[in-house]
């Protein structure tokens, strides 16, 4: 579904990801570790051009979405991000975080529809006998607003905070944040997630909520890559664990394996003083 | 004190017979009319320099904005108030055979003069929000205008209240400037009721007062909409 050839990417004369090569599946779970510096959240932050790759390609979709020539804002719909600082919109409450993208992208193609529409029945004005037809317009803004709503109530009933719908997020505890966050990326019906160290900013006792909830989320089915430093979670999830360094892929393998059997040198000595 | 007395008496008489007041109340309406109108142009104008100049600049066409922009800008902090005043008045708009009223003139250079300030201004609002929330945006697929405009400039705009509050005060008290330019003002009119009277004690008095009264009431209105934006905030 992703297909990353030869991924480059350099800051200035720091280049940080040299050359990585992965594919990744529908319904793969694939966590990435490595060392701090190593490129790892890089790499993710590229697979949604959040860092403008400096060369290779990433197919996602059947389109090279590194090409900056490409509207990453439509592939971006169908790829969500969680970032390790939640970054939830502080203007918004809980309930309008979850709803913003949607509505707004409903209603920016309802308002496409509507403009070909009109350019259509223009142009039919000229046509003898073959009209062509209009797009078939099946809902309104209302609509569009009542179903997002409805949606993010149901997602917020998931994680059981229907009740803080109308509060503003500076009001949730980190855990929550981070929560709220991954249904938000949810709430786009999204064919892939992308987590950036979603635990690494929690306290530790609110790191097992926001695990059972990727978790669930994994169980779903649907495509995940995980940037992470936990480990046990890896190994327990993920269905391809990915080691970074240095801005290149040293190890992939199954979790099993990759943590029973390391073969890189670095991976061993990485491993050896995390595990 | 029976000096001042026969002062007060004067003015009074200049402000009450003579229809001193209605001079006042048509100065104080343009007074408003040019702080108002040209804080709002000015915020227009404002956001959309800071915009420009917060783009991601690795195309050209945001360099050459960027570009113009800065050079708005400097002109337009570069040059004092009643300078852009005299040369819009009677330089420029002669030039291009544009017939405009003092006062419209006087709304046009406020509304510029405080585009540029708004723009630093904006421009730093805009910079205190954390990058993350621009990124939270795109990363649902919003473009980077529809992101600007619903969540960054909203909470950027709560951060600067306060001094844009300030800049509201500093054009209601630089109108009194606009009298070069054959506009009336509040400065105008008390000077007129002085000039009529033969007595300046009263009325430049009264005209600080109501100078004074403004701003306190522009004050009171910040606090109020701070408050009021507040509510996203923890602390309530």
């Amino acid at each position: 579904m992703i297909d990353v050839i030869n991924l480059q990417k350099s800051f200035g004369k720091n280049e940080v990801l040299k050359g990585i090569d992965i594919k990744i599946n529908r319904g793969d779970i694939v966590c990435v570790i490595g060392p701090s510096g190593s490129g790892k959240s890089t790499f993710l932050r590229c697979l949604n051009c959040m860092e403008d790759p400096t060369g290779g390609q990433i197919i996602f979709g059947g389109v090279d979405i590194a090409d900056m020539s490409v509207d990453i804002n439509i592939h971006r719909r169908k790829m969500g991000m969680v970032f390790q600082q939640f970054n939830l919109f502080n203007n918004k409450t809980v309930i309008e975080n979850i709803m913003l993208a949607p509505v707004h992208v409903g209603k920016e193609d309802l308002r496409k529809a509507k403009r070909s529409n009109a350019w259509i029945s223009f142009t039919n004005l000229f046509r003898g006998k073959n009209k062509k037809p209009l797009t078939e317009i099946t809902t309104t803004k209302k609509q569009i607003i009542s179903e997002a709503r409805e949606n993010a109530m149901q997602l917020l009933r998931r994680i059981g905070l229907e009740e803080k719908a109308d509060v503003y997020p500076s009001t949730l505890s980190g855990g929550q944040k981070q929560r709220v966050a991954i249904v938000r990326a949810l709430a786009m019906n999204p064919d892939v997630i992308l987590f950036d160290e979603p635990t690494s900013a929690l306290d530790p006792e609110m790191v097992g909520e926001v695990l059972d909830l990727m978790r669930s989320v994994a169980e779903e089915g649907l495509t995940m890559v995980i940037v992470t430093h936990e480990m046990g979670f890896a190994r327990e999830v993920a269905n391809r664990v990915v080691f970074i360094d240095e801005g290149k892929i040293l190890e992939e393998n199954a979790p099993a394996e990759f943590f029973a059997n390391p073969q890189h040198p670095r991976l061993k000595d990485f491993l050896s003083k995390v595990l | 004190m029976g000096s001042f007395e026969k002062k007060l008496a004067t003015f009074l008489e200049a402000f009450i017979d003579n229809g001193g007041y209605e001079a006042v109340l048509d100065g104080l309406k343009n007074t408003l009319i040019i702080a108002v109108i040209g804080l709002v142009i000015g915020i227009v104008i404002g956001t959309l320099i800071a915009t420009v100049r917060v783009l991601p600049k690795y195309k050209t066409l945001p360099r050459v904005l960027d570009g113009i922009c800065s050079f708005y800008v400097g002109l337009f902090r570069g040059t004092p108030m009643v300078v852009q005043l005299l040369l819009f008045y009677y330089v420029l708009l002669p030039l291009m055979g544009i017939r405009m009223s003092s006062l419209s003139v006087s709304v046009l250079v406020f509304g510029l003069n405080s585009g540029a300030y708004i723009s630093e201004i904006m421009r730093s609002g805009i910079q205190s929000v954390d990058h993350g929330q621009m990124e939270a945006g795109r990363a649902v697929g919003l473009s980077f205008a529809t992101t600007m405009m619903k969540i960054v400039i909203p909470q950027a705009i709560k951060n600067i209240l306060p001094t844009l509050g300030n800049e509201f005060i500093a054009l209601i008290k630089e109108t009194s400037v606009v009298s070069f330019v054959g506009a009336s003002d509040l400065y105008k009119a008390f000077n007129m009721i002085g000039t009529n009277s033969y007595e300046f004690m009263v009325p430049y008095l009264a005209m600080a007062v109501i100078y004074i009264a403004l701003v306190m009431l522009i004050t009171l209105g910040i606090k109020l909409m701070e408050r009021g934006l507040n509510k996203s905030d923890r602390r309530n």
